[in-house]
């Protein structure tokens, strides 16, 4: 496996790296981290970059090196002692979720479909497919950029102790531009300030499969 | 003792004289010295400008793409607003310090690296300002990468008329040298595509520049290699966006193909058009088209004329001749590993839908870092006018076989617009190139062996050699290399921009090492 000195700077990991396109400064960014690091930088010294890092996942997929980014943070990280964005507890499994029947039946072409960046990240061979297919077969639109990595939400539980991780911000990102009429999110943490920003219905996975069938196609807003 | 001045490559290839009429020492900046840095820090700081210099962020610019040349800066300033650039350069100006610009750091010669003095990253400034979706035309940061210039303009379902194959190049690093795309024989480079700019002068004026406004200044600019300023907001045209439809033509040798992609561009048959091969065996013609419209066209009227074969054909003509020289059953095995590796990742399931590629740039840009991508992105260019582009692919290609068992070719065509000749005078641009210019690039593919510096070296030069021997252009996405500038435009151009940039920048700081 490449580690961090092997990586040259390509920048591709910059490209769907959401702390980067928070804050356009390289340090904050796997790229960044591990050309510290080749310069003799632990993770103490970069805590605040480090904490910056949402973990979605992307950049393990970008880096042509296949460096193991992920890895690399977490080390750092820990080396740091730095407030990490740990994932919440028990959270189902949304992949499941998004292969039954009924989610397929559900889904409306003016949907925006939120995946959930951190499971779709890690498992993307066997996702990328799946969910290329469901947004062919129902017309909706996800949360992809054009790299096809998901655009990170799933952090809005989390949004308080990631003070250096604008959620908002993420959140303005991800809906620029983006045509819909009703969000639909895998990962409900940024059900509410999802809610509260696009001032449309915004249903969880689970709910949207377990609405009882005349209130599928029903405009209703849940908040989380 | 006798010296043969006829040999291309001399008996040692990585000799401190190797590098025919050219001294060593000229290949690679000087380091400066740090002469009144104490002061121009404590300047910089009394406006609140922040420089970075610890050795943890100073060695993130340690090399470019090329990764043949490394210097670290003093220290770095990232890109904040044109007023804190200006507040830098005019401090540069009055204490001498060299101030070096960086983008994507996609040069191949050193150009955005730092021998001391300032680094200052661009990428800081990378955010979109404004789309005009009616006139077509976006306002953006020049430090942005194209990619995320394309993320934002597809959320309006637009995109940008050609960049160049390589998503994180920079907006303002492109215009300064040319980019091209395999749209480029129809739209011209992307510095073409720019309306106006705003511009921080190397003595730290903000000016606002284009054909009609500031002229003279915008010529110089754009195609400028960042030598008479730095593009901190430029206006591009832009256009709707479009899948396309992507076509493979395959040759068994360089000239039929070359020959039909010339002939293509003249029939303005295509929308897209560029040739990609494995060595000099498998040659593939790309073709492609916005429109079904066009495609049909095309398919009724031009593609008759093509030599090339379809991929079953081509494929058992191949077979055929392997079959009986088994000297080369090595170079076959690479083809079909190559082919088996390469193919998918240029039409992935992501990106492709209803025989459509999407967002073909990144479909490339990925491929490009994966297949040919490495830690010396090292692709000297050749760039001729249409009647010389033939033997400039042929001759560069024999330099290529000479130094690497696996290597790609990639050509295509940019179409030079009339109104643009001025900012085309100190650039990649041959001179004598009517309608269209041609640039063949030339890609090393290492397999695993690691080459010196040195041997990388002495193949671009080589290969540069050939741009002399053929009194035509040679450059790369990154510039041009500075030992070879007036042999390349002449002694009359370079004086004349030399002259130029006393004038502009009377302390020589900016960008100091690229050109002059």
């Amino acid at each position: 496996m490449a580690s961090f000195s092997d990586c040259y700077g390509c920048s591709l990991c910059l490209l769907s790296c959401p702390m980067w396109l928070q804050r356009r400064d390289v340090r904050f960014s796997p790229q960044g981290y591990a050309k510290a690091m080749q310069h003799g930088a632990t993770g103490a010294d970069m805590d605040q970059a480090l904490s910056a890092c949402i973990q979605c996942g992307a950049c393990d997929l970008l880096c042509p090196e296949q460096i193991d980014l992920s890895g690399m943070i977490a080390a750092a990280l820990q080396q740091a002692e730095a407030p990490a964005a740990v994932a919440d507890a028990a959270e189902p499994d949304w992949f499941a979720m998004s292969r039954t029947p009924a989610l397929r039946q559900r889904l409306r072409a003016d949907d925006l479909y939120i995946i959930d960046a951190v499971c779709f990240h890690a498992g993307h061979t066997l996702r990328a497919p799946h969910y290329d297919q469901l947004r062919r077969q129902t017309g909706c639109s996800m949360n992809l950029d054009l790299n096809r990595m998901a655009v990170a939400t799933g952090i809005g539980s989390r949004a308080e102790s990631l003070q250096a991780f604008d959620v908002n911000r993420q959140l303005e990102w991800l809906l620029l531009g983006r045509r819909f009429q009703r969000v639909i999110v895998e990962n409900p943490a940024d059900q509410r300030m999802l809610a509260q920003m696009t001032g449309k219905p915004v249903l969880s996975v689970s709910a949207l499969i377990n609405l009882p069938e005349s209130g599928a196609n029903r405009s209703e807003t849940e908040h989380a | 003792m006798n010296v043969s001045v006829e040999s291309t490559l001399p008996a040692d290839p990585v000799a401190a004289d190797a590098l025919i009429g050219i001294p060593r020492q000229q290949t690679n900046a000087s380091r400066w010295q740090g002469e009144q840095w104490a002061d121009f820090v404590q300047a910089l700081q009394q406006q609140d400008v922040e420089i970075r210099q610890q050795c943890a962020d100073t060695g993130i610019y340690l090399t470019d793409a090329g990764g043949l040349a490394h210097g670290m800066p003093h220290g770095v300033v990232v890109a904040a607003s044109a007023g804190q650039i200006a507040a830098l350069m005019q401090a540069a100006q009055r204490f001498a310090v060299p101030v070096t610009v960086r983008g994507g750091g996609l040069t191949t010669e050193g150009e955005s690296v730092a021998f001391g003095g300032v680094l200052l990253d661009m990428t800081g400034m990378s955010r979109v300002l404004h789309v005009d979706k009616s006139g077509l035309i976006v306002r953006t940061q020049a430090g942005i990468f194209w990619h995320h210039l394309a993320e934002v303009l597809r959320r309006d379902d637009l995109d940008y008329i050609s960049a160049p194959l390589n998503l994180s190049s920079s907006v303002g690093g492109t215009l300064g040298v040319g980019g091209i795309d395999v749209n480029s024989a129809r739209y011209g480079c992307s510095a073409d595509q720019a309306v106006s700019l705003q511009v921080v002068t190397p003595t730290g004026e903000i000016v606002e520049c284009s054909d009609r406004e500031n002229s003279e200044l915008f010529e110089r600019i754009i195609l400028g290699y960042g030598q008479f300023g730095i593009i901190t907001e430029a206006s591009l045209h832009i256009r709707p966006y479009t899948p396309l439809r992507m076509h493979y033509f395959y040759y068994a040798s360089l000239q039929p193909c070359v020959e039909d992609l010339l002939m293509l561009d003249a029939s303005h048959a295509c929308d897209y058009t560029g040739i990609l091969t494995m060595m000099d065996t498998a040659i593939t013609l790309l073709v492609a088209f916005d429109s079904d419209q066009r495609e049909a066209e095309f398919m009724a009227t031009v593609k008759a004329q093509l030599r090339g074969y379809g991929e079953w054909g081509f494929g058992l003509r191949l077979a055929a001749g392997f079959i009986w020289r088994p000297w080369r059953w090595r170079e076959a095995l690479f083809l079909l590993r190559r082919k088996r590796e390469l193919f998918p990742d240029l039409q992935p399931d992501m990106h492709m839908h209803d025989g459509k590629m999407y967002d073909r740039t990144v479909v490339f840009s990925r491929a490009v870092w994966k297949h040919w991508g490495d830690r010396h992105m090292v692709i000297p260019d050749l760039a001729t006018n249409r009647d010389k582009f033939v033997a400039a692919v042929e001759r560069g290609n024999a330099v290529c076989r000479k130094y690497f068992p696996c290597y790609t070719l990639y050509c295509v065509g940019i179409r030079l617009r009339d109104e643009h000749k001025a900012h085309y005078e100190l650039s990649s641009i041959p001179p004598d190139a009517e309608g269209w210019a041609y640039g063949c690039e030339f890609e090393p593919m290492y397999n695993g062996v690691a080459y010196s510096r040195d041997y990388l070296q002495s193949f671009k030069n080589e290969i540069y050699d050939v741009g002399v021997e053929l009194e035509t252009s040679y450059y790369r996405f990154g510039g041009m290399m500075k030992g070879y500038i007036r042999r390349a435009l002449g002694d009359a151009v370079v004086e004349k921009h030399l002259q130029l940039k006393q004038q502009a920048d009377p302390a020589m700081v900016l960008n100091r090492d690229v050109i002059f």
